[in-house]
């Protein structure tokens, strides 16, 4: 059977192009270029994948959706599924690839997929100064004639061959040529294609898709078929899968990689020397297994003092103390009570647990400084392509704990702000791995504002008391970790990542980045602040705080050896911990601590959930069942491992 | 245990150590790994005698690559990924039966298909390899699943 496409040269003007191409190849940098500053940054519909819109610059009425880097297709993780529902359900008028002109045959592979789904296509063969420079030449008007699309070689951060592809969207053809699978794919094929629903892609390409078992094609189709008809489909999917033997995916892929060595093979002039760069080298050092330790040290230093010192230490300072503090939050004091009469709306706005005082304060102040150079420095990371090889030196430290290398970014962002580090669990491959991360990161991954305060008390006792505070935390944090990996069902995932070469981050590409995130956390996180404030305050006004406060004394006097004065500080941990180690700090300096009790008070509180922020966190990137889940472990948890310290260290007769 | 050659760091002679231990006079000659090069006297280590400088070549990348360039080819005859020394290239065959379907076709969109030649970089912490202008870091037990011809 011919290709279900036909030749039609149109012109486009209006509607979607989808830009779609492997992770590290440019698309967002081709985004922005055509774009400009017209971008809007969202999650996904139903998913925490984020797709950026624009409106074209130089194209009429012309919307370029970004889609997330697809690695195979059909789709395997949750961002490539995205890029399925982009392709599925958005009504496209043209596809725009971008793909890596020093590794042809991967950027070909893709190319087949999309050239079968009959709408016009324009294939961007980005980096050819990277390709250049590695001696890599690609004749582009003979892939061009072979594949029957527009090729457009680019160099997407200088901004060459723009133009080209500005016009050549705007007359892309749809491509033809035919790609022959095996006879008995080709006879289903012929005889599925007329049952299937109309489609925005070719009912062809819809077919194989189908054929390849790809679950967003048939969650779509299910959707639109009558049962009978659905079930009808998978039992002749079955039929062919049983005459055919191997997995149809497989027999589908082998045909289009036969066909994509064939042309990557004629249209490759020089494939290119392995003559190692300086920036090779730099690559090559970064994964060594000595020298790539001393870079990781130095990167992490870096981050530390940027997101942790900076961040954390110096701008929330002069927010919180400072600009809050001492200005803005005695003066809308002074005007609340003035304009108020209720003494009672009051103090749901100003006072001890307001809405402002206690939640935008703490959004604003105390986050927001360490949301955006975390922000910054992420961004500085992605794209320098730094991040894959932090995952391939930790490797074999998250083993032990069921992970592979890739849990290492949460983990070390857990150290800034434990929410955000949950949010990160999404570069995570499988769900196994997500809830393990995330348990991790809610019990024994102290964040900054924590760290901080838990530092100065610690510093105050004794360097022994550091130590056995450092070792029971993380005691706990492989202890439990180790035992999860086992208890969760699931396989762990062997560690599988590409090393794009390092580069320059451009420094319009990270700060565009970082403002679409920052306009996220101002949208989706600081309502959870503002919620928390409420249901601190809703819990102060209705008496339910003291009766806590009275019924949890029995536990913190008895069982963790403390004064009756702690139990206060623990109830403020369940809302944030730094909160209830600055109670406990207060405590300490009055003398109402000693040397034991305090360390028992300070192990307990590093190992509550972090704050009622990332409880919701939680819940928004997991589900309630499982945030409901953790804190019904991590609390009780937490109070047994501090009562057993505390019998531990009154059995042994330390002082500290 | 066949003869194996090595080359002198300061003259370049190669020579069989085994033939050319050191100083058969010297009172602490016995376990003694240094060995002199016939040509210019110069002291060496014979690096398949000593564990600790076999070691250090494997961790320090730049010197185990001169090494699998001297042995060669000759002593590459595994089959699976993680027995190509690095620096070394190695033809794709085909996966074992083991790895999983998804797994398998994820290798292969990143290029790993029969027939293509990839170049191992090195193999601690995890495998690295190239492949056309690629590079992609992978676990030992996925590299175990690959196999290669030399």
């Amino acid at each position: 059977m011919p290709c279900h496409s036909t030749v039609e040269t149109g012109s486009i003007s209006g509607g979607i192009i989808a830009l779609v191409g492997h992770p590290n190849v440019g698309k967002s940098v081709i985004f922005q270029r055509l774009t400009g500053q017209r971008v809007a940054i969202s999650n996904y519909p139903g998913t925490t994948v984020e797709v950026a819109r624009g409106m074209a610059r130089s194209l009429p009425d012309i919307m370029l959706v970004d889609t997330p880097g697809v690695i195979t297709f059909p789709p395997h993780s949750d961002d490539e599924r995205v890029t399925a529902h982009v392709l599925l359900d958005e009504p496209l008028k043209a596809i725009l690839q971008v793909g890596d002109a020093k590794n042809l045959r991967r950027t070909l592979l893709l190319t087949v997929q999309l050239a079968e789904m009959g709408l016009p296509l324009v294939l961007a063969l980005n980096m050819m100064d990277e390709a250049g420079a590695r001696g890599v030449v690609v004749d582009s008007d003979r892939l061009k004639d072979t594949l029957g699309l527009a090729v457009i070689p680019t160099t997407a951060v200088r901004g060459q061959g723009m133009d080209d592809l500005s016009r050549a969207i705007l007359s892309a053809p749809a491509p033809h040529f035919s790609l022959e699978y095996p006879l008995k794919i080709e006879q289903y094929l012929t005889a599925l294609v007329p049952c299937l629903p109309e489609a925005p892609i070719s009912r062809r390409a819809l077919a194989l898709l189908w054929l390849s078992a790809d679950a967003v094609t048939g969650t779509w189709l299910n959707e639109r078929l009558a049962p009978a008809d659905f079930q009808g489909l998978f039992q002749e999917r079955e039929q062919l899968q049983r005459s055919i033997g191997d997995p149809l995916s497989a027999v589908i892929q082998q045909a289009r990689l036969d066909f994509v060595e064939q042309v990557a093979g004629a249209a490759t002039l020089q494939p290119g020397t392995v003559r190692p760069r300086l920036a090779d080298r730099l690559s090559r050092l970064t994964t060594h297994p000595v020298w790539g330790l001393f870079i990781l040290a130095g990167v992490l230093y870096s981050l530390y003092w940027f997101v942790g010192v900076f961040g954390a230490g110096i701008l929330v300072n002069l927010l919180e103390k400072g600009f809050f503090g001492s200005l803005i939050n005695p003066w809308m004091v002074f005007w609340m009570q003035r304009l108020v009469p209720f003494p009672f709306v009051q103090d749901f706005l100003v006072g001890p647990y307001g809405l402002w005082t206690m939640g935008a304060t703490y959004a604003f102040a105390l986050i927001l400084p360490v949301v955006t150079t975390f922000f910054l420095a992420f961004g500085v990371m992605e794209d320098s392509g730094y991040l894959p090889r932090l995952a391939v030196l930790s490797n074999h430290l998250f083993k032990s704990l069921g992970l592979n290398g890739k849990a290492v970014l949460p983990m070390v962002l857990g150290l800034g702000c434990v929410t955000m580090a949950t949010l990160t669990t999404r570069v995570l491959e499988s769900k196994r791995e997500r809830l393990l991360v995330t348990l991790l990161l809610a019990l024994a991954v102290p964040c900054s504002a924590q760290l901080g305060v838990v530092m100065g008390m610690l510093a105050g006792i004794s360097f022994q008391a550091t130590l056995i505070w450092g070792g029971v935390v993380l005691l706990v944090l492989f202890g439990v970790g180790w035992l999860a990996a086992r208890l969760i069902p699931g396989e762990r995932t062997s560690l599988l990542v590409e090393l794009p070469p390092l580069r320059w981050p451009m420094a319009s590409n990270v700060l565009t980045k970082t403002l679409a995130r920052l306009e996220w956390y101002l949208k989706e996180v600081v309502p959870l602040f503002l919620f928390g404030a409420a249901l601190m305050f809703a819990l102060d006004k209705t008496g339910l705080l003291a009766w806590l406060i009275q019924a949890s004394q029995p536990l913190i006097t008895g069982w963790l050896g403390l004064p009756p004065q702690a139990s206060a500080a623990f109830l403020m941990g369940f809302l944030r911990r730094d909160f209830g180690a600055t109670g406990l700090f207060v405590m300490e300096s009055q003398g109402l601590l000693n040397h034991v009790q305090a360390v028992v008070a300070i192990v307990t509180i590093t190992l509550f959930i972090p704050c009622i922020a990332s409880v919701m966190m939680i819940a928004k990137e997991r589900s309630w069942r499982t945030a409901i889940g953790m804190m019904a472990f991590i609390f009780p948890f937490a109070l047994l491992v501090g009562g057993l310290l505390n019998r531990l260290l009154l059995a042994l007769g330390w002082t500290l | 245990m066949t003869t194996h050659w090595i080359t002198c760091p300061m003259c370049g002679q190669v020579f069989d150590p085994a033939a050319h231990a050191a100083c058969q006079s010297c009172p602490i000659n016995k376990g003694c790994q240094l060995v002199c090069c016939p040509a210019c006297g110069f002291e060496t280590v014979d690096p398949s005698q000593s564990r600790l400088v076999r070691w250090a070549g494997r961790v320090f990348a730049r010197s185990s690559i001169q090494e699998s360039a001297l042995a060669g080819e000759k002593h590459f005859n595994g089959t699976s990924l993680v027995d190509v020394p690095p620096g070394s290239r190695a033809r794709v065959v085909g996966f074992l039966a083991g790895l999983s379907h998804e797994r398998k076709a994820h290798l292969q969109s990143y290029g790993l298909t029969p027939g293509t030649w990839v170049r191992v970089v090195q193999h601690s912490p995890v495998t690295v390899i190239q492949v056309e202008q690629l590079e992609l870091a992978l676990e030992s037990d996925l590299a175990r699943q690959v196999q290669v011809t030399g």
